[in-house]
């Protein structure tokens, strides 16, 4: 696995997703979310969309959203760090990037892991349904926010 | 010891209703001996098949109540997903297990396997009240039980104490149910979600009005069959203090609940009762030359003597790999124990006669609505639910239109709408990334607030299980095929959920949110509103008891009226549902049945 390549993505991650390379470190998700990135989407294609964020500026990140190219890809980047799923990409953007050595154009939840890890609860001030639990009466307590 | 037959008692099923009545028969100084066949698997008797089914709750892309059980290929079971009606030209629909002739979906399931479906049940343990169990003679509707709320009481304790139920008898009585003086539950009270805590002082001084009738929200903390602290006054039958069941396998984990928010459909530390707890009372050394318990083996068909109408013996299926063998089994009594659905497909597979099986097929349909809080209601944190708003379980207006309860969801909008999924999905549609997606969702997520309104569906004989020789599953048996409506008077009850719903989330700073999808197949209308109706899990009816062959299948003892070594039991054998969940009621049938079955195995004759 290319390194560099692996730690770009990282980069890009934090600042699609709102969270710290800190935060997204400790998930130990992030090789596990560039191989299926890679194996979803095809290596040139996940290059081509990382050697697109030279600096990642919050203009860049606007345009690339909506960019049909970019954009579907890092809402896929974004989806799965949030709720640990792989979404089948929008069939025009299949249609006109695929190649027959990509994995097929499926939905799917990437790992157990990826799904406990999942930002969204980290978000919403939870933990995710099933694990990482509060403890007994946790539930009764102010949620932290207004503590 | 009697060798004529190969066992005293055949159970089929390892749910709640048969594990309890097996133990009730072993326990017994008679020495007598018991089988149960089990349609499907054994994962969840042992703590790495439990890691198993909570590795695929994990990978899961839907997490539907059956979606950590997969069925057995030659024991298959629904899912949640499956409301494809028959007649629709769909060739999907003759893919599933259960054949939905309609008019309007079935949408409850159940499961195949060790556990049954209490393992993905939510836990709630309430009993009846004594008025549910006498609808016809308080309210002009339904059926009265042969059974009163009297008779039933010392068997919800005994219910009580083997699922391991921590609640407040005093928050109980006060919500109208009698409880002998001094009683308390084995565990305290599982404490109150913050959400529930809100909205009851939110709530309080408020009024709302009902279908003409000026009410007071009223939150009662529910009884509950997951695990917190013993409480120090209580007392079993030998006077011992409650000491709590740990996991299956693991008996050290799972003494408290952690409020690991998964409850449906699976409890990760097994601080909530499954019957596999029930199981290792009895799967144990002592009994191992009198009980033995067959997984993978289906119950086929019962051989019916002709002049007596007795069972004389039981055909059942077990398959392994790449084989199926057919086996018959004798016994003096046969119990039947595979929940509604399953009970009245072997019935009528068998060719039982009375007209009244499979019919009054019930269920707590249920609508929901959801709101948006003006504080934050720190939600997806404890138990599903821990509160319901109990104001309208027993009105005089259920001479009108359906009792309902009203659960308050500490899932936010989890079963309205898939969150916490759709809302990422939604924010990202809405182009939002980075700090701003984490904030909007931050802030939807943590002031949802959803109830579900769980109303009381009155037995109806049009609404009923039946057998499709033309549709056969894998070991050759027709298929169950389901007929099912809702009638006017849970319609009425329904669509008054949302009126009330507007009032209390107005009360309490909610702003409504509510949108039912016609496409939904639990669309409904109903004059001049519509509605969504879900399936609440839980199936009664299909074997209903009663005082005779004419109103029932089944006597207040479960037994069948024309075959009197033949006992079906579970939530099939409910004439009227309540508003209550039927867990608890069904394990104390099973208590009280088995005194049953123990009188006629003493008998010098047990067929008559």
């Amino acid at each position: 696995m290319n390194d560099k390549s692996v730690q770009k993505f990282l980069q890009l991650s934090s600042v699609l997703t709102g969270f710290s390379l800190f935060e997204l470190r400790a998930s130990d998700c992030t090789e596990e979310f560039y191989e299926t990135t890679q194996r979803q989407i095809g290596r040139e294609n996940l290059e081509a969309f990382l050697a697109n964020f030279a600096d990642t500026t919050q203009a860049d990140i606007d345009v690339s959203l909506a960019n049909s190219f970019l954009g579907p890809i890092a809402k896929n980047i974004i989806r799965m760090w949030y709720v640990g799923n792989w979404v089948a990409m929008p069939d025009e953007w299949w249609a006109a990037h695929s190649s027959e050595i990509f994995a097929a154009n499926s939905t799917f939840v990437v790992s157990s892991q990826a799904y406990k890890e999942g930002l969204v609860w980290k978000a919403a001030d939870t933990h995710p349904m099933g694990s990482k639990s509060g403890g007994f009466g946790s539930w009764a307590l102010p949620p932290a926010e207004t503590k | 010891m009697n060798t004529q037959y190969d066992f005293d008692v055949v159970i089929v099923g390892a749910g709640v209703a048969g594990l309890i009545m097996a133990k009730q028969i072993l326990e017994d100084a008679g020495n007598f001996r018991v089988l149960v066949l089990e349609a499907g698997g054994e994962r969840s008797k042992s703590f790495e098949g439990h890691r198993e089914y909570l590795k695929n709750f994990f990978e899961a892309l839907i997490k539907i109540p059956n979606s950590p059980y997969p069925a057995e290929f030659y024991a298959p079971h629904p899912n949640e997903l499956e409301t494809k009606l028959l007649n629709k030209n769909d060739p999907a629909a003759e893919l599933q297990y259960v054949l939905q002739n309609g008019p309007q979906p079935f949408r409850t399931t159940y499961t195949r396997s060790l556990g049954g479906t209490v393992q993905h049940w939510l836990g709630t343990c309430l009993r009846l009240r004594p008025s549910d169990l006498k609808m016809r003679t308080t309210y002009g509707r339904g059926l009265d039980w042969p059974l009163t709320y009297e008779e039933l009481m010392p068997y919800y304790r005994k219910a009580e104490f083997e699922i391991g139920v921590a609640g407040d008898v005093d928050e109980q009585k006060l919500d109208g149910f009698k409880f002998e003086d001094g009683y308390v539950y084995p565990m305290e009270g599982i404490p109150k979600s913050y959400v529930d805590s809100e909205l009851e002082r939110r709530l309080n001084g408020h009024t709302f009005t009902y279908a003409g009738t000026t009410q007071k929200p009223r939150v009662t903390a529910s009884p509950q069959g997951r695990n917190g602290i013993p409480n120090p006054k209580y007392k079993d039958e030998n006077k011992n203090q409650y000491v709590p069941l740990g996991a299956v396998g693991r008996g050290d984990l799972g003494l408290r609940c952690e409020g690991n928010s998964s409850c449906v459909p699976i409890c990760p530390a097994q601080a909530k009762y499954t019957p596999v707890k029930t199981l290792n009372k009895i799967d144990i050394p002592e009994y191992a030359d009198r009980f033995s318990i067959l997984y993978n083996s289906v119950a086929t068909k019962l051989h019916i003597e002709k002049e007596s109408g007795n069972i004389e013996s039981l055909e059942y299926k077990k398959y392994g790999r790449g084989s199926i063998s057919t086996k018959q089994v004798t016994a003096k009594v046969y119990i039947l124990a595979a929940h509604a659905v399953e009970n009245a497909k072997l019935l009528l597979n068998s060719s039982c006669k009375n007209d009244l099986i499979g019919r009054n097929l019930m269920d707590h349909p249920f609508v929901l609505t959801w709101g948006l809080s003006d504080w934050n209601a720190g939600t997806f944190r404890g138990p599903a639910v821990t509160s319901t708003i109990t104001s309208l379980c027993d009105l005089p207006t259920r001479k009108d239109l359906s009792a309902c309860r009203i659960e308050i969801s500490n899932w936010g909008w989890n079963w309205a709408t898939g969150s916490p999924y759709a809302e990422v999905d939604e924010f990202l549609g809405q182009g939002l990334h980075g700090q701003k997606l984490r904030e909007a969702l931050k802030n939807n997520i943590s002031r949802q607030i959803e109830f579900n309104f769980l109303t009381e569906q009155l037995p109806d004989k049009d609404n009923r299980v039946t057998i499709d020789e033309n549709f056969r599953d894998e070991l050759e048996l027709p298929r169950p095929k389901l007929h099912y409506q809702l009638g006017e008077y849970e319609r009425a009850g329904l669509i008054e959920a949302k009126k009330v719903s507007d009032q209390i989330f107005k009360s309490a700073g909610v702003t409504d949110c509510t949108k039912y999808d016609k496409k939904d197949p639990g669309y409904f209308e109903f004059g001049q509103s519509n509605a969504v109706f879900y399936g609440a899990g839980h199936i009664g009816g299909t074997h209903i008891m009663g005082l005779n062959a004419n109103d029932s299948v089944v006597d207040k003892d479960q037994r069948s009226h024309d075959h009197r070594n033949l006992f079906a039991i579970g939530s099939g054998s409910f004439p009227t549902m309540g508003t209550s969940n039927p867990t608890l009621t069904i394990a104390a049938l099973s208590f009280r049945s088995a005194e049953a079955v123990l009188r006629q195995l003493k008998q010098a004759n047990p067929w008559n």
